[in-house]
């Protein structure tokens, strides 16, 4: 089910007003999981099998890990059994048609048979959510997987379609005292449902009609209209994603729940390690804390070593977002521009006086760098191949 | 309880307030001078409402429709511009059946002093796309209304009902601004919504438009097809709802007159000046005319400079169609 429809609408009018009058308050975290699967199934039921199934991996193995005190190495392969079960999952419905094409494209002749396999609603998100549940219990920052508490995390309709990606140990407590908040509150997160669908509908969609340059480069299309596409995108991509989770959001308040935000501002950071902390938020920590830092993130001072971690872990969050090289090149660029920083940040910066005094030029200068990059980087994630890239860059820069 | 009192609360001040809003809206929403690229039902029938028994309706296609020039430049404008009432319901994407169907929705509700429609030869054709199609606005509101013949002469364009059409159709029959959105849009814009009036704009600014134009000169083999030179007999689809719209027109004592399309026979000469055109074109006249139809016959009418391509009319060409309907459609 989509948040900008009608059925959403009607669906969720009638599950927020039952579960204020009608739902008993201890029975309220299970009326989540029921019209959590209704949400789920509804467009396509068999994919709520998946979902279940993963989801049944994910609590026997944090059960697992919760018991007793195991061996180190049993727990590592508990933990490491689960998540390949998961990560498994998502790679055979998410990327075995991008690897079956990938293999034929480098060998140069049909080799693999290209599966038609049509991907599960938001199986990226799911997956995360459950690698992070997973990891936590094994790291013994969750000490406590309730059934309810973990159906509820799973099936909690709100985010299931496109985030935030929540965590286990911020969303389970509230659970267990779910309070009708105050009218006010309740009208802000109404409020902020009203502004998600703003964003989404009146100002994403109508972008699309402005991003074709971009999105099918070539004639008759000149170098402004490849700038101003680019713009458009950059537009279209935030207010099309921050409006969903606005919509999240402010259902899950309207619900007396919170989840965390997504974004802040991305478009005013100063460089592009800011723009990482205020853009889609939910992913990029999750990145830093299960692919960065386990990587080995910054510790041991090798700039070198750094800038690789980087590379991997964004290429991963660009892989993350579609099974494409473009995505991969997406996030190879991220990962160069968050290296180049560092580097600046350490190399640079403590040598030139006016860099370290803030100032409204520097200011000024940098969020417009920032943002001009970010930009240049939406070609690579909007565009249909790399060639196709290319050819909008060669477009934009070349008289 | 609190929260149901709440609710509510909100409820019935979010109603009353769409539901003043929408009279004022209803109220005061100008009637553009033709109908918009993607029309709702609601605005043709506010349209056909505000008809009155002195105007005269033009039904049809894009050639009277206006395409690809704005709504002032359009022959039916330029004739309620010299004073004359003149109203356009033609559209983008019509054909004998479509013409039928509005016809049967205007003559529900009104009795203009003449109906004036185009018939284009080329929609006679089973591989044109309004051939078996109606309008999904018109679809809407005529389909119950056809006959089982009619219907089974029809394609629906209309997909299943999910619940999320289901409540879209009906929201927009009681709340007015939402099912007229997308003629709102037009009236602000004159184009679909703002986004493509923008497109234009830098596509106009940036070359883009110019560059595109420049390579989409109307060649003849792009026209290949267009024209279907067999025999047309009953079995036309299209020639079937010509005669029901001869027979609804005959039966509801209406004036009428039909124009053969003006049409560029220099760009389609390879098409249409051969001895079958002209018979089907004989074969559509003997119709209308048996049906105490007045046929004016604009085919040859026009010169190649006036058209922008086959059968559309440039502004001038535009201009000139209305001086011609100005002289000759009298009731």
């Amino acid at each position: 089910m989509i948040f900008n429809t009608w059925t959403f609408a009607v669906f969720a009018t009638i599950t927020v007003l039952a579960y204020w009058t009608v739902v008993p308050r201890r029975a309220r975290p299970w009326y989540l999981v029921i019209v959590g699967c209704i949400f789920y199934a509804w467009a396509v039921p068999a994919y709520l099998l998946l979902i279940l199934a993963l989801a049944a991996i994910t609590y026997a193995g944090g059960q697992a890990l919760l018991s007793g005190d195991l061996p180190a190495a049993q727990r590592r392969a508990i933990l490491s059994l689960a998540v390949v079960a998961i990560a498994g999952s998502l790679v055979t419905f998410k990327y075995t048609k991008f690897l079956a094409l990938t293999v034929n494209q480098v060998a140069h002749r049909s080799i693999l048979p290209i599966p038609q396999i049509v991907v599960p609603l938001a199986i990226s998100f799911f997956t995360f959510e459950f690698v992070h549940v997973l990891v936590d219990i094994y790291q013994r920052k969750i000490s406590r997987l309730a059934l309810r508490d973990f159906a509820a995390f799973t099936m909690f309709f709100p985010t299931l379609v496109a985030g935030p990606i929540k965590r286990f140990e911020s969303f389970a407590p509230q659970l267990d005292a779910i309070e009708m908040p105050s009218t006010e509150i309740l009208a802000l997160n109404l409020y902020r449902v009203a502004i998600g669908l703003v964003k989404k509908v009146v100002i994403a969609d109508s972008m699309s009609v402005l991003t074709q340059p971009i999105l099918a480069p070539g004639f008759p299309y000149g170098r402004a209209d490849y700038w101003i596409a680019m713009l458009a995108y950059s537009a279209k991509i935030y207010f099309d994603f921050s409006g969903y989770s606005d919509i999240a959001i402010g259902v899950a308040g309207v619900l007396g729940l919170r989840i965390p935000e997504n974004f802040d501002r991305p478009y005013w950071s100063g460089n592009i390690a800011v723009f990482w902390r205020r853009w889609h938020m939910s992913l990029s920590t999750w990145i830093r804390d299960y692919i960065f830092i386990p990587l080995g993130g910054s510790r041991g001072g090798s700039r070198v070593r750094t800038a690789a971690n980087l590379f991997i872990a964004m290429a991963i969050a660009g892989l993350w977002h579609g099974a494409a090289l473009t995505f991969v090149a997406w996030g190879l660029w991220h990962g160069l521009g968050l290296a180049v920083h560092r580097f600046w940040d350490a190399a640079v910066v403590p040598h030139v006086a006016f860099l370290r005094k803030p100032s409204f030029a520097v200011g000024a200068v940098s969020t417009l760098a920032t943002f001009v990059f970010v930009a240049l980087g939406w070609v690579l994630f909007a565009a249909t191949s790399l060639p196709s890239a290319v050819s909008v860059y060669a477009g934009m820069l070349l008289p | 309880m609190r929260f149901l009192r709440a609710f509510f609360v909100a409820a019935f001040v979010a109603a009353f307030t769409l539901f003043f809003a929408d009279r004022v809206f209803e109220r005061t929403l100008p009637h553009c001078l033709r109908l918009a690229d993607n029309f709702s039902p609601q605005y043709l029938l506010r349209t056909i409402d505000a008809i009155d028994g002195n105007s005269v309706v033009y039904l049809g296609d894009s050639a009277l429709w206006g395409y690809d020039l704005p709504a002032t430049e359009a022959a039916v404008s330029l004739l309620r511009e010299r004073g004359i009432a003149a109203e356009n319901l033609s559209y983008e994407g019509g054909s004998p059946a479509n013409t039928y169907a509005v016809l049967r929705l205007l003559l529900a509700a009104r009795h203009p002093k003449a109906v004036v429609f185009n018939v284009n030869l080329k929609e006679f054709n089973a591989a044109d796309s309004a051939y078996r199609k109606l309008y999904p606005g018109v679809e809407t509101l005529v389909w119950p209304a056809l006959s089982a013949g009619q219907r089974a002469l029809l394609t629906p364009t209309r997909g299943p009902t999910t619940l999320d059409s289901w409540i879209d159709e009906h929201l927009a029959q009681v709340w007015k601004l939402y099912g007229m959105r997308a003629d709102v849009r037009y009236a602000i814009f004159n184009d679909v919504d703002a986004a493509h009036a923008l497109e234009a704009w830098i596509e106009r600014r940036s070359g883009a438009a110019e560059r595109s134009a420049a390579a989409h000169v109307p060649t003849p083999d792009k026209f290949e097809g267009t024209y279907d030179l067999s025999p047309i007999d009953r079995t036309n689809v299209s020639m079937a709802f010509l005669a029901d719209t001869v027979a609804l027109l005959r039966e509801q004592h209406v004036r009428a007159y039909a124009i053969l399309t003006p049409t560029n026979h220099r760009l389609l000469h390879d098409y249409v000046d051969v001895p079958e055109y002209g018979r089907n074109l004989e074969t559509v006249r003997h119709v209308l005319e048996a049906g105490g139809v007045r046929v004016i016959d604009y085919d040859r009418t026009f010169a190649a400079l006036e058209f922008i391509d086959n059968d559309h009319l440039t502004a001038p060409g535009n201009a000139h169609l209305a001086d011609m309907l100005e002289r000759d459609v009298r009731p």
